[in-house]
């Protein structure tokens, strides 16, 4: 009897500190919940610091979901008061709040999408769906944990009304938690735009084309020390009018990348490509002008050369800056693309392709210039 | 004639004057490439966040391109160059170049840190990266047609030809180095760049899918009564715990491939998660039948074994509350790594949407279960 009297304390000794324990853990955790509740309201977006803030937060939900989490593994069987259930009440309200702080973040940042450039806010959007996805993660342990108490504890005769009412309550919370997360993450998959490069293709292949035609036109135009200022004027004008299209092509790549993300389209890619190995033969033709140029000077009227000269420089700048926009264009493109995984390949290829014809197109555009500079020079213009 | 002495003497004050502004401008722009080059070799970047850091070194390579743009479209009135002029626009070329290097160096930096960095951190980071290599590039560029500008502006090209040419020759070593620097630094971020296409996981989740099915179909056929609830109940929650444990497997993989990659969803997965999200309704459906069937069979069964069936109960809604969280946390965490959400977005709002209809009814079934439950464990206290 005496055993059976020791055996009974040892067991009431055994669970008083456990009981202990959980009551102490749940508080806690309440109070750990309680801090990162005030955090988050007071967190708000703007342009500095946000996305590493918005991080270290996400760290600390995802810490408290950790603890959750243990909490429900290592728990034992104990005897539920009423406050344990009152701070699951607590836990799931906490949360439930915190879902609906996650949709104010979100709607914060349409406001500053029109001063943001894309990959800016997209990384505030990351940060908010991540932070979403931890408030939903915390929500689902909480009511885990509530259910794993309803398993573990072993008074639920003497508590049911009031675990009832919890359980009620969890459920109703977590619809709402889940609802506002929804609603969090519909925001952000709006802001979320993207367009296929596709859409370029055919103002891309016209630009070709008429980049084709001027390089055409400038290999079949002999100068002389007659024509060579009418024909380089002319030339001229038409690189002015494909610089013009080109720009147009490159601004409106720029506003939409600026809003949108971007689908590649591996032709647009070769396309870009393309138009840089055009220009290539654009520079290499003007490089021919400069020697001719260099030869006829000492024939041609010093008016008629000093025209000349200056057209030509005129003309090296225009192409050299199509040629810098064909890799802007490019850059635009892939920055902030969808399929930027799927197309590494292709686009290290393009950059590759690029790279040598825009440092060819430089170096042609660079001697023009310098022939020019030594005409002007020895011709005293 | 005195008019014309005082014309002549505005157009040279006026001249002189803005020679003076264009080498404050250049000095000035200088000054703030230096500026950036001492930010990017400060920055921190770390495992835990980078996006901060990297999106204030993309706002000042902004404000400096915005800085050249502006003088580049000043140019209205000829320049006479002088060796100050020239020193200036060759000091812009070197430090373009050092700060192709330096961010070359930040690229490194980045690539040390991938293995402990989380795919979702590293995705933004390899965004704002390109993002400033671009930048870094596009300012080469315009720095060029600004040397180009003041070629063609400049009224005293011959008398200081030998100048501009070796001018030039630092110019085209310059511009050589920041376009390799600048190409090197985007091919190292993009091999980086890693993703995943939910593709390869439709396998997995058809599997699932038809596990699911088959358990649906198995909970379906119970028939509870006074003398199998117990077991029957018991059965039912090993299979339930069974296909829980195949959901948390997946859903681990899944987590451990997006600890380093990015995701490209396609259709199927999207229809997938809809799928799994429409077996837990079936549940939930199958378990208010339960309740109806406990409800019935209460009275002519044991009180002993239905507090045992009513633990199999509590167990069971706690796993399915579990089954249904998990299969939420999925496709928030797909959503979440993500690489195309705009592309996907109409097919993901519906996803999100019917996976919440979804998940939030299956919570009223087992809502209810519980209160079922708790109920009956009262009276039998």
């Amino acid at each position: 009897m005496k055993n059976l009297m020791k055996f009974f304390v040892v067991v009431l000794l055994a669970s008083m500190p456990l009981h202990a324990d959980i009551h102490t853990d749940l508080q806690t955790l309440l109070n750990q919940t309680n801090t990162l509740n005030s955090e988050l309201g007071n967190f708000t977006f703007d342009q500095n610091n946000s996305c590493a803030q918005l991080r270290t937060l996400n760290d600390s939900i995802e810490e408290n979901t950790l603890n959750i989490r243990n909490m429900i593994e290592t728990m034992s069987s104990f005897t539920v008061t009423n406050t344990d259930l009152d701070v699951l009440d607590d836990l799931s309200y906490l949360s439930q709040n915190m879902s609906v702080e996650s949709v104010r973040l979100s709607m914060e940042l349409n406001t500053i999408t029109d001063t943001a450039e894309l990959f800016e806010y997209s990384a505030g959007l990351n940060a908010i769906l991540q932070l979403s996805q931890d408030i939903g993660a915390m929500a689902d342990r909480i009511l885990e944990m509530a259910d794993r108490i309803l398993i573990m504890a072993d008074n639920i005769g003497l508590m049911a009304d009031r675990i009832i009412t919890t359980q009620v309550l969890q459920n109703q919370n977590i619809a709402l938690t889940q609802s506002s997360i929804l609603l969090t993450q519909q925001n952000i998959v709006l802001l979320s735009d993207s367009l296929s490069t596709i859409t370029y293709n055919v103002t891309l292949g016209q630009i070709i084309d008429n980049t084709e035609a001027l390089s055409n036109e400038m290999n079949q135009t002999n100068l002389t020390t007659n024509n060579m200022q009418n024909e380089l004027a002319t030339l001229q004008s038409q690189t002015v009018i494909l610089l013009e299209s080109m720009t147009t092509l490159l601004d409106l790549m720029v506003t939409n990348s600026a809003k949108m993300s971007h689908y590649i389209n591996a032709d647009t890619l070769t396309m870009l490509g393309d138009l840089s190995g055009i220009h290539r033969s654009l520079s290499a033709s003007l490089e021919s002008y400069a020697n001719m140029i260099e030869q006829l000077a000492p024939l041609t009227d010093t008016v008629i050369l000093s025209d000349a000269t200056s057209t030509m420089l005129q003309l090296t700048k225009d192409i050299g800056i199509m040629s810098d926009r064909i890799m802007k264009m490019t850059n635009n493109i892939y920055i902030m693309a969808d399929n930027i995984g799927l197309m590494t390949d292709k686009i290290v290829t393009t950059q590759n392709i690029q790279m040598t014809n825009v440092a060819l197109t430089k170096s042609s555009l660079l001697t023009s210039q310098s022939i020019m500079i030594t005409v002007i020079k020895n011709f005293g213009l | 004639m005195n008019n014309i002495f005082k014309f002549f003497a505005a157009l040279l004050f006026s001249a002189s004057l803005l020679q003076a502004d264009l080498k404050t401008d250049l000095t000035h722009i200088n000054t703030s490439m230096l500026e950036l080059n001492s930010s990017i070799s400060n920055a921190e970047l770390t495992s835990n966040t980078m996006c901060a850091s990297l999106i204030s070194l993309n706002r000042q390579a902004k404000d400096i391109i915005n800085a050249i743009v502006l003088v580049n479209d000043s140019f209205s009135s000829p320049i006479t160059l002088d060796e100050e002029t020239l020193l200036l626009t060759e000091d812009l070329f070197v430090s373009v170049a050092s700060l192709s290097n330096q961010s070359s160096l930040l690229s490194d930096e980045m690539s040390l840190l991938q293995p402990d960095t989380n795919g979702f951190i590293l995705s933004d980071a390899i965004t704002a990266m390109l993002k400033l290599s671009s930048d870094i590039g596009e300012m080469a560029d315009r720095i060029g047609e600004m040397a180009d500008n003041i070629l063609i502006m400049s009224d005293n090209i011959g008398l200081m030809a030998d100048r501009i040419l070796e001018t030039q020759v630092i110019q085209s070593e310059n511009m050589i180095l920041t376009q390799n620097t600048v190409m090197q630094t985007q091919t190292n971020t993009l091999a980086l760049v890693s993703v995943i296409e939910t593709a390869s996981y439709d396998l997995s989740l058809d599997t699932l899918i038809t596990e699911g099915n088959i358990l649906i179909t198995k909970m379906a056929l119970v028939s509870l009564n006074p003398w199998n609830i117990s077991r029957e109940l018991e059965d039912v929650q090993t299979d339930v715990n069974n296909y829980l444990v195949q959901v948390e497997q997946f859903k681990t993989l899944l987590n451990t491939d997006m600890a380093q990659n990015t995701i490209y969803i396609n259709s199927d997965t999207l229809n997938s998660l809809i799928d799994l999200s429409i077996i837990m309704t079936s549940i939930g459906i199958i378990m208010d039948g339960y309740g109806t069937a406990i409800q019935a069979a209460q009275l002519f069964t044991r009180e002993s074994t239905l507090l045992e069936a009513m633990n199999s109960m509590l167990s069971l809604s706690s796993d399915i509350g579990k089954l249904s969280n998990n299969i939420l946390e999925m496709a928030d965490q797909i959503l979440l790594m993500a690489d195309n959400i705009g592309l996907a977005a109409d097919q993901i709002l519906i996803t999100q949407e019917l996976q919440s209809i979804n998940i939030a009814t299956t919570q009223v079934s087992i809502l209810t279960a519980q209160q079922l439950a708790i109920g009956i464990i009262a009276a039998s206290n």
